[in-house]
């Protein structure tokens, strides 16, 4: 896959694994308990105790729990309003009864044996009395043990619940006090699986040189909510001569007693997204430590010695600054971009950070691998928007995380590297690879079931997205992203929230378009018919647009016309079906000679189109030399090769056009210019 | 009695005819047209019996002489003097025929070019109509295409197209000096002043680039008439 995955197959994997909990209940996940130990926890704690000191820093951050619905900071406007703490302003999450308020995390790995040892202190609340046990959600976790702060064991019932997931049951000695924080020590070893499968990226590393964890929930999770974020502070220990690089902010290495180096990551922003990497890194970019006051958000870059970070960290403030300009600002303090090995497969974007292949790294400016740098990093720090900033409700909603991010990607290169062959390229991907059996609705989980996930959530995702581009116009479009931004950032939210925003923005009802490309499957099928007439004064067009697809759909036509003084202009024609019927005429009148024209210019829609007059490939109602030209000029494109042994590949190439391939076989050729070489003469029927 | 030239055979010409055709050169010369000399002969004054040997118009095979007169077929070409063109190029061939070459002249990263050629059916006659090769070259074949259709609106076109190579690649266009692109054979159906003209609303050329070349299209009348001898 080209955008080597990042998020998406992370969050396909938690929703595949817990969405079986979160909608059969927690009693579900739960592991039966076995007789409570009534255990008296250390509350409250001594006065002036290092553990008081803490509980009042939780305290007072737990202030801020919840989302800010109105977007707004203040702590304790968000306390007044928050329904519920797990997902406050989200009424379809399920509402926890408690919540996971922070947790400090400090993991050690044993890169021989991949073995991962954590001790994480998890900070807890109630929102309501009585509750008496703590679910938890894990992955696959050996010699676990609790405690609570004072090292007290609890009792503590680990079980593997489902393939990887695992659930911990920890029984308190008495009912958690509402509104006061508790915290509880949980510790254990886990023996990772490294190995990576299908399209998902390679969830844990350890080679010579890089020693990483990306999908291994080396956190706890709530056991009852689906989606249950906290802040957090995550500390690697490394040998002497290796660093840590993590998501959040880096706050520096203590020296361990042992000679070992301790790194501090501190997660300010509440998120479930993590992982780590340890390597023999260098880093560029900003120290948020050095007490030097960035202009914007830190960017800092880890890379191993050979490999130059300092592109990477100037690439990424362009693509900062870019998508600030159009989507709002920078929602964090800051960003790192990781370095991690190359089997990893792609990119992926927790909050505040970037793990990306090793090989991007060594990109020389305007070269094939530079574009692949760019369109990945553009895709991942647009995660920190889409994806993190704006979360998704839902398995129905992943769209707003990948497709958002992939499209802001094809934007930047579309802008900067001046060209749309990324956004024709998954264009092409979709249309040409996916078939009616394996197609899902954008906006439906079973897209996560499909085998084409990829085509569909990330190629076709953007591409939609880019259709409302067409739609409502560049600058529109990007007024209504903002202020979607405004409305749920760091919250969750549905692609069915969308419509509203939009009406709020431009006044327009564009559910349509939601219903079209987000609850239904398919692309847009149809052959074009037109009938030019010339007069002193211009030329008018009649096109007729018949539908061949199951259902007709609407959309917005560009059209770009060729006159005869050899001028230009793109003009938008709406294709609205009539009801009932798969037919859709529209007319237009140019104040200049048509001479030609040609629909969909720079491929926008999701379509494959077919001229029904035989070689009349420019549409100007008659086969002549101009159509010769036309397809001469695409000759030689082709989106599938044969490779020695017969084998088709697919390979979207951003000068195709179907339209041209006359014989459709897949490749524009001689066989196609015989065609329009046949059919000169030819003129349109009249409608 | 009356024989009827074959249209291929070559005419003898006269002296008077030599000095016309002198003096209708100086005037294309001095029009600026020199740059323009093409290959075949441009008999712009040619003179053609239409009656018969010897200029023996009428005769009815009774010894009975009618008024004696003779046809002049004659051609004005408009053409421009640099740049890139494209050029029509006449020909007699006989009595009422004659070929008109379209030849294009100077361009650089040609792609491809195409037109609508209008005459008049009812006074010109297009018996036979064929193209040439060009554009070709390495990595790129070529091909034209050329259809009387409907009568008096010949469709040409002629465009190289690429066959290797990588199917991502940039296209390249070709150099052309002068290069044939099609000759077009016509019967003169009745007398007068006949144009054969490019139709400037349908004529284009492309760079490889898809840019339009900035080209001139010449202008040909064909003029058939009789005169007394």
């Amino acid at each position: 896959m080209k955008r080597l995955f990042s998020r998406a197959s992370f969050l396909a994997a938690l929703v595949a694994i817990a969405m079986p909990v979160v909608l059969a209940g927690p009693a579900a996940a739960e592991p039966t308990q076995k007789a409570a130990v009534l255990i008296t926890l250390n509350l409250p704690p001594k006065a002036g105790s290092a553990y008081e000191q803490r509980l009042i820093f939780h305290r007072l951050e737990a202030k801020s729990h919840g989302w800010a619905a109105d977007g707004s900071d203040d702590p304790h406007g968000v306390m007044k309003t928050a329904p519920t703490w797990g997902a406050a302003d989200y009424s379809n999450v399920f509402k926890a009864p408690w919540a996971i308020v922070h947790q400090d995390i400090t993991v050690e790995v044993d890169p021989t044996k991949a073995r991962l040892k954590a001790n994480v202190i998890l900070t807890v609340r109630a929102a309501k009395a009585g509750i008496k046990q703590i679910n938890l959600r894990t992955d696959m976790l050996e010699k676990v043990s609790v405690t609570d702060i004072n090292g007290k064991a609890l009792q503590a019932n680990w079980k593997k619940v489902m393939g990887n997931a695992g659930g911990l049951v920890v029984g308190l000695p008495h009912a958690l006090t509402v509104n006061t924080d508790t915290e509880l020590v949980v510790s254990y070893d886990a023996q990772l699986n490294c190995t990576g499968g299908g399209y998902r990226l390679r969830p844990c590393n350890f080679d010579s040189n890089y020693w990483s964890v990306q999908f291994f929930r080396y956190y706890l999770s709530h056991g009852q909510a689906g989606r249950h974020p906290f802040k957090s502070d995550l500390y690697v220990i490394t040998p002497i001569d290796r660093m840590a690089a993590a998501p959040g902010i880096p706050r520096g290495a203590k020296k361990l007693a042992d000679g070992r180096l301790s790194w501090h990551f501190e997660q300010p922003e509440r998120t479930e997204n993590a992982g780590f990497s340890i390597a023999k890194y260098k880093a560029w970019g900003d120290d948020p430590n050095s007490g030097v006051a960035n202009p914007g958000p830190f960017v800092r870059t880890y890379a191993r010695g050979g490999y130059n970070g300092q592109l990477v960290v100037d690439l990424a403030r362009q693509v900062i600054e870019f998508a600030g300009q159009r989507m709002g600002a920078f929602p964090w303090a800051g960003f790192s971009l990781i370095q991690v090995a190359q089997n990893f497969g792609g990119g992926y974007a927790p909050l505040g950070g970037i793990f990306m292949l090793q090989s991007v790294f060594g990109a020389k400016k305007n070269s094939y691998g530079w574009t692949n740098l760019v369109e990945l990093q553009a895709h991942e720090i647009a995660h920190q928007w889409w994806g993190n900033y704006v979360r998704p409700a839902s398995a129905n909603d992943t769209s707003l995380s990948e497709s958002l991010a992939e499209f802001t990607s094809c934007l930047y290169t579309e802008k900067n590297l001046k060209s749309r062959s990324q956004m024709i390229g998954n264009n092409l991907s979709y249309v040409y690879t996916v078939s009616a059996k394996d197609d899902r609705p954008l906006g439906s989980s079973a897209v996560h079931y499909s085998k084409k996930y990829v085509q569909i959530m990330y190629h076709k995702g953007a591409v939609v997205m880019d259709m409302m581009r067409t739609e409502l116009g560049e600058e529109q479009w990007l007024k209504v992203l903002t202020e979607f931004g405004k409305q749920y950032g760091r919250d969750y939210a549905s692609w069915k929230h969308f419509p509203k925003v939009i009406e709020k923005v431009t006044g327009k009802d564009m559910s349509w378009f939601f219903q079209q490309w987000f609850a239904e499957t398919g692309s847009i099928r149809g052959q074009i018919l037109t009938n030019v007439s010339h007069s002193s004064t211009g030329s008018h067009l009649r096109l007729r647009f018949a539908h061949l697809g199951e259902k007709p759909m609407r959309f917005r036509l560009p059209l770009r016309a060729y006159f005869s003084d050899g001028t230009t202009d793109n003009v938008f024609v709406d294709i609205i079906p009539e009801k009932g019927t798969h037919l859709s005429i529209v007319e237009h009148t140019f104040d200049k000679r048509l001479v030609g024209l040609r629909p969909d210019y720079g491929r926008r829609l999701l379509r494959r189109f077919q001229v029904l007059t035989p070689g009349d490939v420019n549409l100007n109602g008659l086969a002549d030399g101009t159509d010769l030209l036309e397809i001469a000029f695409r000759s030689g494109r082709a989106i599938v090769f044969k490779n020695k042994w017969g084998k088709e590949s697919f390979f979207p190439n951003g000068l195709w056009d179907e339209l041209y391939d006359v014989v459709a076989d897949h490749r524009i050729d001689v066989k196609d210019i015989d065609a329009v070489a046949m059919a000169i003469g030819e003129e349109s029927i009249a409608f | 009695m009356r024989v009827q030239r074959s249209s291929g055979r070559r005419r003898r010409r006269s002296p008077a005819d030599l000095l016309v055709a002198l003096l209708a050169a100086s005037v294309l010369l001095a029009w600026g047209c020199s740059d323009d000399v093409l290959d075949g002969p441009v008999d712009s004054t040619a003179q053609t019996n239409l009656g018969g040997d010897n200029g023996k118009v009428g005769d009815d095979g009774k010894g009975g002489a009618t008024a004696k007169t003779t046809t002049k077929l004659s051609f004005d070409v408009q053409s421009v003097p640099t740049g890139p063109r494209i050029l029509l190029e006449p020909t007699k061939t006989g009595d009422k025929t004659f070929t008109v070459r379209l030849l294009i002249v100077d361009f650089a990263n040609l792609f491809g070019v195409a037109t609508h050629l209008r005459y008049d059916p009812k006074a010109l006659e297009l018996t036979d109509l064929k193209t040439h090769e060009l554009l070709r070259g390495p990595g790129y074949d070529a091909r034209a295409i050329a259809k009387d259709s409907p009568k008096g609106r010949v469709l040409l076109g002629v465009a190289r197209y690429l066959v290797s190579g990588s199917a991502f690649q940039a296209l390249k266009g070709a150099t052309v000096n002068k290069a044939a692109w099609a000759t077009l054979t016509f019967k003169v159906l009745k007398p007068g002043k006949h144009t054969v003209t490019f139709d400037k609303n349908a004529t284009i050329a492309r760079r490889s680039d898809y840019q339009i070349v900035d080209a001139a299209w010449a202008t040909l009348t064909v003029s058939h008439e009789e005169v007394a001898r």
